[in-house]
């Protein structure tokens, strides 16, 4: 949950060690300190895919052609390692996605948050969890964002979302190898159009969001 | 003694901090792990788009991103997702990491995950351009690249020092004396907040965009009639809210351009389609060679009392559009890359 009992930092506080050193504390500096930390922490997000249109008729990746009536992979992004909250969970994605159909058939897109592994199930699964959201059906040929048919703007991740390891380093020249414990996960969009090549994804977004 | 970066978030508890009460060592000892995890998570430089680029067999593209990192990463994880026609290679190098190649299967419509690791010789937080260079193997049958991201690699530990700013985590333990020194007990939690509050400091969100097309004249957008054409439309920005009183907040947009000859102009036009703002960058003279040109524009701040951030609810709240056109003498205005930072 968003953790900044004022939503956001406060001013007020001395700048640095140095300027504490020596000196009484009030209370009001203090708490004034742990606002400013849960704030910043709060707003710790990210933006992950910032993948806008560049015009309203062409771009984007389309179903393959030959291929309807399936859900199919149009995009991979990341893995990215993400942030992950006090409760053990994985800062909730605020994602979006759009695109165009042919003019006739009836198209749907998913854009979701997967571990690499579960993505090609869980994309392409009959009822799809919290972490995607799937769009309404829609015949334009028009590029544009499409909402999906109930009202949902995040993608929540559960328990499931488990840290693996991650090889890094800890020190430039590639030296301190090491490892962190990661929370990876792929950005996914699929489509699904009632037409051979009949959908197109041409714009996606997906951010980081302190959860409520 | 060690800043270790924990892998997930804690919480200070503010209730703790009362008047005339003693506050334990436990919630500074979490205010330090907190500000060890806000400093040692890694930044996205390039978030995730596709550049909708093909690439022929042989030929070489490179691309361009503007960024001002925050400073502590030590390696940046580049991601490009790229669809051959026919078995192939490609040859990937970022900043002054040597090259890799990698095969590239023929896969006619799914994308091949490609990571790409740039080791960094220093910490930087400066202004600075990120080049990707990719090659086409030229004995395969060209490759569409759809996608291309960057981040940081986490810290698993930071350096007691004036970079990192870690806190030294035993310097917090229960019975160890109140220490106002940098990188030390309440001293170097203050110094961490201290170095990652307010705007310009090492907690910036570092891309709110990053589109870069290659950096030629053939690939790069181009336009030579004179009147706005769209650069990227439907964008979205929503910035960081950092003040609590903060509702909206200033973004730098940043441009590579270039045009056809000495004398022709340019100008980019963004607007924040919420508000309907807008602020035209004027891009005289820019001479045949790329270079990069900046301007701002404020956006809404994310709102956090809405579960999505979004205010109203609605990503109507954060949409963007921008447009370029050829100003001046004849002639043709180009630009190859559009980045967005805080």
């Amino acid at each position: 949950m968003a953790t900044s009992s004022e939503l956001g930092q406060i001013d007020g506080l001395p700048g640095g060690a140095a300027a504490v050193s020596g000196t009484a504390c009030a209370t009001s500096t203090m708490r004034t300190l742990a606002n400013n930390l849960n704030a910043l922490a709060d707003e710790r997000s990210r933006v992950l895919v910032s993948f806008p249109p560049r015009s309203t008729t062409v771009g984007g990746i389309g179903v393959k052609v030959g291929v309807a009536s399936e859900w199919q992979r149009l995009y991979s992004f990341g893995p990215f390692p993400l942030l992950v909250g006090s409760d053990g969970l994985p800062y909730p994605i605020r994602a979006r996605v759009g695109g165009r159909s042919d003019g006739v058939a009836s198209s749907r897109l998913r854009i979701g948050a997967c571990l690499p592994e579960n993505a090609n199930i869980e994309m392409q699964a009959t009822t799809i969890g919290a972490n995607i959201i799937e769009t309404a059906a829609f015949t334009s040929a028009t590029n544009a964002w499409r909402d999906p048919t109930v009202a949902k703007t995040t993608l929540t991740l559960d328990a499931s979302f488990l840290a693996t390891s991650l090889a890094i380093v800890d020190a430039v020249n590639s030296s301190s190898p090491g490892s962190v414990a990661a929370v990876m996960v792929v950005i996914e969009v699929w489509a699904f159009s009632a037409a051979a090549g009949g959908a197109f994804c041409t714009q996606a977004y997906a951010a980081e969001q302190v959860p409520l | 003694m060690t800043a270790s970066v924990p892998q997930r978030r804690s919480i200070v508890r503010e209730a703790d901090v009362v008047s005339g009460r003693s506050v334990r060592s436990r919630t500074w000892l979490t205010a330090a792990e907190l500000a060890n995890w806000c400093l040692g998570q890694g930044d996205v430089l390039v978030p995730a788009y596709d550049p909708d680029q093909v690439i022929a067999a042989g030929a070489t593209k490179t691309f361009q991103y503007r960024v001002s990192p925050n400073g502590r990463a030590v390696r940046r994880v580049w991601r490009i997702y790229i669809i051959g026609d026919t078995v192939g290679t490609a040859t990937i190098s970022a900043g002054a990491m040597a090259s890799r190649t990698v095969d590239v299967p023929a896969s006619p419509s799914t994308a091949v995950p490609i990571e790409y690791l740039e080791d960094l010789t220093a910490k930087s937080s400066a202004l600075q351009t990120l080049t990707l260079t990719i090659v086409s193997g030229a004995g395969g049958g060209g490759a569409r690249i759809s996608g291309i991201s960057c981040h940081e690699s986490p810290r698993a530990v930071l350096a007691l020092d004036t970079i990192d700013r870690g806190v030294e985590m035993t310097s917090a333990w229960a019975r160890e004396p109140i220490d106002a020194r940098e990188n030390n007990s309440l001293g170097g939690i203050f110094d961490a907040e201290d170095a990652m509050s307010g705007t310009g400091n090492l907690l910036r969100r570092t891309a709110y965009l990053g589109y870069a097309r290659p950096d030629n004249i053939t690939d790069c957008w181009s336009d030579s009639i004179g009147s706005f054409v769209p650069m990227l439309i439907q964008g979205h920005i929503l910035t960081r809210k950092i003040m609590a009183t903060d509702t909206a907040r200033g973004v730098t947009f940043r441009f590579l351009c270039r045009a056809s000859n000495a004398t022709t102009d340019g100008e980019i036009r963004i607007t924040n389609n919420t508000t309907a703002a807008s602020v035209t960058l004027t891009v005289t003279d820019p001479g045949t060679t790329f270079a990069w040109f900046s301007t701002g524009l404020s956006f809404a701040c994310e709102d956090l009392t809405v579960a999505s951030g979004l205010p109203g609810g609605t990503f109507a709240s954060s949409t963007f559009t921008i447009e370029f056109r050829r100003t001046g003498a004849a002639g043709i205005f180009y630009v190859a890359s559009a980045c967005a930072e805080e």
